[in-house]
């Protein structure tokens, strides 16, 4: 099974073969395994991991969609950032941002609060997936 | 005839623009090279969202989303994209007469038509002759950026949506090559599924597999469509960039040329009359000389 992702700043992951493919899909996070059904799922905020020879590459990633069709998974997404890419201090910092940001909000306040608690989402996502790069430098 | 001293000043002058062009022609061809970057970067994600917007139209009723209903066409809006900029040919005069033609012809059967300008020229151009105009959107060309676009894609769609405009179309030069451009208009909305030749044999090889859609085919419908109009409106403004600066580099580079030829023409033309000047005053001389014998 191959993996392809494509973001608009072109492609971030092509044709890399891979054994498992896990997502952040709306409802929940979901696993591909070679010889899924073909579907169309769309993506929410989260890590997406990829496991194959080379071990384990995480992701950030935020919003898009992925195609299953055959032995290729193809995905598309807003933002896609490797873990190397990801610069640990300014995802901290703008976690802590966003948290003083947000103790002044609350739930009623609809669109804004709904951005800021995506962005909470994705400085999440980025701090676990640089997290895991310093995990796999420790080995 | 000119005196030396006006031939003189004109040469000077004419050197000093043809210095400008030349400078001008460099900077195109170097923003040239990044608009094309640009365009490269983009176009993968454009060409994977097409073919999903494909597959899925095959899966799903067409009637089930309003941005693919095609309407009764009463009202329609034309986007028009020309530059911010001037001094490059007939890139923007190409592309406000096939606007106006569009306009006046009434090329799409529809009744009334309203513009969206991106880029100075076309504002300048459509606000002088009073069409009625929808908006105008500046500041998009210095610096575009998925965000901004999509603001305007939002706008544009909403508009749509809620019946205000029945179709939407776009007039911009698309890039062919570094020397040539070609103006095109092309329907944004509502949004017909495209697809290639190979993709319909791949199409074919998966005929009857049955798609699962997570949330749900509307959902994940709504989610790629809007997604869809701005990426193409995105992809038309950055096409047009690359196609402006391969014009502003061809008009600068005959401009340069031009004003090579004028040099060389005034030179000759210097030489001569300075020639002519130096004859006169010699033969002065020996006829002095003669005269005091």
């Amino acid at each position: 099974m191959t993996i392809e992702v494509v973001t608009q700043d072109g492609a971030k992951v092509k044709d890399l073969a891979v054994d498992e493919v896990t997502l952040p899909g709306v409802l929940g996070e979901l696993s591909i395994l070679p010889g899924h059904k073909p579907m169309i799922i769309a993506l929410g905020i989260g890590p997406m991991v990829l496991r194959g020879p080379f071990g384990e590459r995480w992701f950030s990633l935020s919003g898009g969609f992925v195609e299953v069709l055959g032995d290729q998974v193809r995905v598309l997404s807003e933002t896609c950032e490797a873990a190397e890419e990801v610069d640990g201090d300014r995802a901290k910092a703008h976690l802590e941002e966003v948290t003083t940001r947000m103790a002044s909000m609350h739930p009623g306040m609809g669109e804004a609060w709904k951005a800021a608690e995506a962005s909470l989402k994705k400085a999440e996502t980025r701090l676990r997936v640089a997290a895991t790069r310093s995990a796999s430098t420790l080995h | 005839m000119a005196t030396l001293k006006q031939i003189r000043r004109r040469l000077t002058s004419v050197r000093s623009t043809q210095k400008i062009t030349r400078a001008m022609k460099l900077v195109a061809a170097a923003k040239l090279r990044r608009a094309q970057e640009n365009m490269l970067r983009a176009l993968p994600y454009a060409a994977r969202l097409r073919r999903m917007i494909w597959d899925l139209s095959q899966h799903t009723d067409r009637a089930m989303h309003p941005l693919l209903q095609v309407r009764e066409k009463e009202k329609v809006l034309l986007l028009v994209i020309t530059s911010d900029r001037g001094l490059c040919g007939a890139f923007n005069s190409n592309i406000n007469r096939r606007a106006e033609r569009f306009l006046r012809n009434r090329e799409e059967g529809h009744r009334e038509a309203e513009l969206a300008l991106i880029g100075r020229k076309g504002r300048d151009y459509f606000r002088r002759r009073n069409h009625p105009i929808f908006q105008e959107y500046m500041e998009v060309l210095s610096a575009p950026t998925m965000d901004r676009v999509s603001e305007i894609g939002a706008q544009v769609a909403a508009r749509f949506l809620d019946g205000g405009h029945d179709a939407v179309y776009m007039v911009y030069n698309e890039f062919k090559s570094a020397i040539s451009q070609r103006v095109v208009v092309e329907r944004l909305l509502p949004i017909e599924p495209e697809w290639s030749e190979e993709q319909q044999q791949a199409e074919q090889a998966l005929e009857g597999l049955e798609f699962a859609f997570e949330p749900s085919p509307e959902a994940v419908l709504s989610a790629v469509l809007p997604l869809y109009v701005n990426v193409r409106l995105y992809f038309a403004v950055l096409e047009s960039l690359a196609a402006e600066m391969g014009a502003r580099m061809t008009a600068m580079e005959s401009a340069t040329k031009n004003a090579g030829e004028m040099i060389q023409r005034l030179t000759l033309q210097y030489n001569k009359a300075r020639q002519a000047s130096i004859t006169k005053e010699m033969l002065e001389i020996v006829s002095g000389a003669e005269a005091l014998r």
